[in-house]
């Protein structure tokens, strides 16, 4: 069972939502990738306004609208319209079909306008995935460390967090998190370096490593590799290709009524 | 049976590798029904005694994998002294340098690099030319070497020179615009381990002449089965997809 954190529209081609949702379905067949997590739209916005973020969410409500027995969404907020997130919230995750949120580069999650986001998405049961990365050539003024969402796990220890990229520099980014059992690491969206899989459960145990691919942006055979090749049980292996990620959504999968 | 144009043998700088270690490499090739390896050591990005590197390459490839791992040489235009060392190389029948620019520091309009061509030409030996070795965001603070530029491969007083090149890791860093002009102009070949993207290689393949593609894995520093998967992730058709599984490198082989 392969299920795929990490899923973008961007990148894909089609001229509609629903056109670029049937060729990632089409790609991810080829790869025996059961369920996608799709968020965000196009084209990608670091820093999106209000309307722009409840655009993109419709892109990709679009998307899902005919595939809800192979996706599930995570709506898009930003900590810098707190309010605008909090209605996208209500809107795509408490009366809507999605099941997690992101948050990428528009503020760092140190930043106090985020609590309240975070308060809201663990007691609706949401997935909580923030995009890290610890670039040795500087990170954007928004982006957020891994030792930022460490400090956020500390101040949320309830909320269910995902390390997006193991924070990129992987080698530290595990170091980081590894004393925080609520947060979850993000294997994609990186090279496919070897070892990365077997650092990753040695560090935080295999029930905290997630299977992603970040596609379009990277493709499904070189994330899957950084699993199916890794020097681990093959138990092991698929509780990071897609157990660990539905032990994650089941309590709101299981409150909308989705059976799994 | 599949020719890997894009493996090495050694250890990583910064890191052990999973499969760093030889035997279990050629287990794991074997595993992905790679037939010919072309393998250079990792010990080639730092160390100035290549001599003694492309040797040790050699009899590890002996050693570890006769018939299957195929020893490349590691050459350093920048060194002085660097023909003995390819001098060494037809000794020992090596038929393929690779050169790695950003750690060795120099760029492919530097002199050095194009008297390397030459007596490699001279020498009928393939070139193969690592533009990216590391994502630069991931790099150590104090192991932070640039991407290569491979423009300067368009040149006429390069192109001129007719050596035959091969490109490894180019994909993450060459434009497809610049990409599709140095296959079309300088018959420059491309391996696919830094190929990104869903369904990358149908993509690749709109802009690159399927002879120019090579099967590459960066294997053991990229998990090997990156680039296998590639093939299951794109549809290819059947004659494309061993042109570029092991026809292309055959016929690159054949021609030197």
């Amino acid at each position: 069972m392969i299920w795929d954190l990490h899923c973008h529209l961007n990148g894909v081609p089609g001229r509609t939502p629903d056109e670029q949702m049937a060729r990632l379905i089409e790609v991810a067949d080829r790869m025996h990738i059961e369920r996608l997590i799709v968020f965000m739209g196009s084209p990608f916005s670091q820093d999106p306004d209000p309307a722009e973020l409840r655009r993109q969410n419709d892109q990709v409500l679009q998307a899902l609208s005919h595939w809800h027995h192979r996706a599930f969404g995570f709506v898009y907020l930003s900590p810098a319209h707190e309010q605008a997130s909090l209605e996208e919230l209500e809107r795509c995750v408490a009366n809507g079909p999605m099941v997690g949120i992101k948050l990428w580069v528009a503020r760092r999650c140190t930043e106090s306008q985020i609590d309240s986001i975070i308060h809201r998405a663990t007691e609706l049961e949401a997935v909580i995935y923030q995009h890290t990365w610890l670039k040795t050539t500087g990170n954007l003024p928004g982006e957020s460390t891994p030792a930022d969402l460490a400090a956020l796990a500390a101040r949320h220890p309830r909320a269910r967090l995902i390390c997006g990229h193991t924070g990129g520099n992987w080698e530290q980014g595990l170091r980081t998190v590894r004393p925080y059992p609520n947060i979850s690491v993000d294997l994609g969206g990186g090279d496919p370096l070897s070892g990365v899989a077997e650092m990753a459960v040695r560090e935080v145990g295999a029930d905290r490593v997630l299977y992603g691919s970040d596609v379009a942006g990277r493709s499904f055979a070189s994330q899957l590799a950084k699993v199916t090749g890794a020097l681990l049980e093959e138990p092991v292996k698929q509780a990071i290709l897609g157990q660990n990620l539905k032990r994650l959504l089941t309590p709101l999968l299981q409150r909308k009524g989705v059976r799994i | 049976m599949i020719t890997d144009v894009n493996v090495w043998l050694s250890r990583w700088p910064t890191r052990r590798l999973p499969l760093d270690d030889t035997p279990q490499l050629v287990a794991t090739l074997r595993s992905l029904h790679i037939t010919d390896a072309w393998c250079a050591s990792l010990d080639g990005l730092l160390h100035r005694d290549l001599r003694s590197v492309n040797r040790r390459t050699v009899a590890e490839c002996r050693q570890h994998g006769p018939g299957l791992l195929r020893p490349v040489a590691v050459i350093n235009p920048a060194l002085p002294g660097w023909q003995a060392d390819l001098e060494d190389c037809q000794q020992l029948e090596i038929q393929i340098l690779r050169l790695m620019p950003g750690w060795h520091g120099y760029d492919l309009s530097s002199p050095h690099f194009r008297q390397l061509l030459q007596s490699a030409l001279q020498a009928r030996m393939l070139v193969q030319i690592c533009l990216r070795l590391e994502d630069p965001r991931i790099q150590h603070t104090l192991l932070q070497i640039p991407d290569i530029d491979a423009s300067p491969l368009l040149a006429p007083e390069i192109t001129a020179i007719g050596c035959p090149l091969m490109l490894l890791n180019a994909l993450a860093s060459t434009t497809p615009d610049l990409a599709a002009r140095l296959a079309a102009n300088a018959g420059i070949g491309f391996d696919i381990a830094m190929l990104e993207g869903l369904a990358g290689l149908e993509r690749l393949t709109t802009t690159l002449p399927g002879n120019r593609i090579h099967y590459g894995s960066y294997s053991p520093v990229f998990a090997p089965h990156a680039a296998s998967l590639k093939l299951q992730e794109s549809q290819l058709p059947a004659p494309l997809q061993t042109l570029i599984t092991r026809d292309n490198s055959t016929e690159l082989l054949r021609s030197l």
